[in-house]
């Protein structure tokens, strides 16, 4: 019975389907190269040091409240070149003139963990976190444009960067980062691991044009492990009342 | 040119329209889709070092391309991206039948089904992608035959 229905399935879509071949690798190697260029990554066992816990430092003018830190848009550096050619790569619609360093993170060992933002013709922003790692070409790592709607619908958005799991399955290879999205009802972060710890997460606001609060958050090596992994992101208001959490997806082992 | 490189070149040459088709139901066109697709090969062609044999290769770049259509989609989502794609055929009209049946699925599901029909991914490359058991995916596929089976049929089609 599968299979006919299986059979029949396919023969409705794939009059659906469009044939047209329209693949270019030659385009594809040239976009390549351009990344290659902008995106080279830094060594592993670098980075394996470097998984501490960061905290948020601002480049200039910045008011703090608990966790979180308003940084000015207009009074931030203006972003060098190599930066405003890669928001000019996305196709968000990026107003690269505008590209401004944001905030920056210590994260040992000399490495730092740098934020651009630029705003797009469209009302949003394109944002890249830069990983500069001693003696290694400059890194932009989360690259993305995302427009206003998404800035404004879900309290708390958050993606995860995992570097695969050990050879005895049982210890993800760092580093393990978090990165991340608020909204303006967000006050307070609280990442909850399986193991009964959490850790206040330390976010920068920045007011508008972009309008948004940003996180980067490098899980330390002691939350690698099976039975201590990061579960829960818990986003509060002023009042410390829950606004929106995440469930910490991606941070797993293959078949669990 | 390395192993990898000429892995993601042959990759790239065997599923390139598969792809292009399965990711315009999340971008809304083909254009986009097209560009999605370049754009998910020339990352991943760029750090390939960073692939390190978990689930397939044909996976690894549609997970790649899927973040990017939902990045530059047409239609605004909240974040996760991930759980806020709301797949959709492209030209709903050449089959309203199956059109109506499909809407009728969760978005999930749907996309599955996508995979499946248009992306012609295999059930263990599906399982990689979603990231989820291929025991599940069996069943979702299952799930989603039936259901569109039953939405097909002019009892189904009426509920």
């Amino acid at each position: 019975m599968i299979d006919g229905l299986e059979t029949e399935l396919r023969e409705r879509f794939a009059p659906l389907a469009d044939p047209t071949d329209d693949s270019n690798w030659a385009a594809v190697r040239a976009r390549s190269s351009e990344h290659a260029r902008h995106r080279q990554r830094p060594r592993p066992k670098l980075l394996l040091a470097a998984a501490l816990v960061l905290g948020v430092l601002l480049v200039s003018p910045a008011v703090g409240l608990r966790g979180k830190v308003v940084r000015l848009f207009d009074h931030a550096p203006a972003a060098p070149e190599r930066i405003r050619k890669g928001f000019g790569l996305l196709s968000g619609g990026a107003l690269t003139g505008e590209a401004r360093k944001v905030a920056h993170a210590a994260a040992g060992q000399g490495i730092t963990a740098t934020l651009w933002l630029t705003p797009t013709k469209g009302g949003g922003f394109c944002s890249a976190w830069g990983l500069d790692v001693p003696n290694t070409p400059p890194d932009s790592a989360g690259v993305g444009c995302y427009d206003r709607a998404m800035a404004t619908t879900y309290p708390v958005g958050v993606t995860t960067e995992l570097h695969g799991v050990s050879e005895d399955g049982t210890t993800l290879k760092g580093p393990v980062l978090l990165e991340g999205v608020v909204d303006l009802r967000v006050q307070s972060l609280e990442l909850r691991f399986s193991d009964g710890d959490s850790a206040a997460i330390p976010f920068v606001w920045v007011p508008a044009p972009i309008a948004t609060g940003f996180f980067l958050y490098a899980v330390p090596p002691r939350h690698w492990r099976k039975g201590h992994l990061p579960t829960t992101l818990l986003a509060r208001d002023a009042e410390g009342h829950e606004v929106g959490h995440r469930e910490i997806r991606g941070v797993s082992f293959p078949g669990s | 040119m390395d192993a990898r490189a000429h892995e993601l070149e042959q990759l790239y040459n065997a599923r390139y329209v598969t792809f292009r088709n399965a990711l315009a139901t999340v971008t809304g066109s083909r254009e986009s889709a097209r560009d999605a697709v370049q754009e998910a090969f020339a990352r991943a062609l760029a750090d390939r070092e960073r692939y390190r044999d978990e689930g397939s290769l044909a996976a690894w770049v549609w997970k790649i391309a899927f973040r990017v259509a939902l990045e530059n989609r047409r239609r605004p989502q909240p974040w996760p991206l991930e759980e806020n794609a709301d797949p959709e055929l492209l030209e709903p009209e050449r089959d309203p039948e199956l059109a109506a049946a499909l809407r009728r699925l969760p978005p999930r599901r749907r996309l599955v089904v996508f995979l499946r029909y248009f992306g012609d991914f295999t059930y263990a490359e599906i399982s990689a992608a979603c990231g989820v058991s291929e025991g599940t995916i069996a069943a979702s596929l299952a799930q989603a035959r039936e259901e569109l089976r039953a939405a097909m049929t002019p009892e189904g089609a009426a509920k």
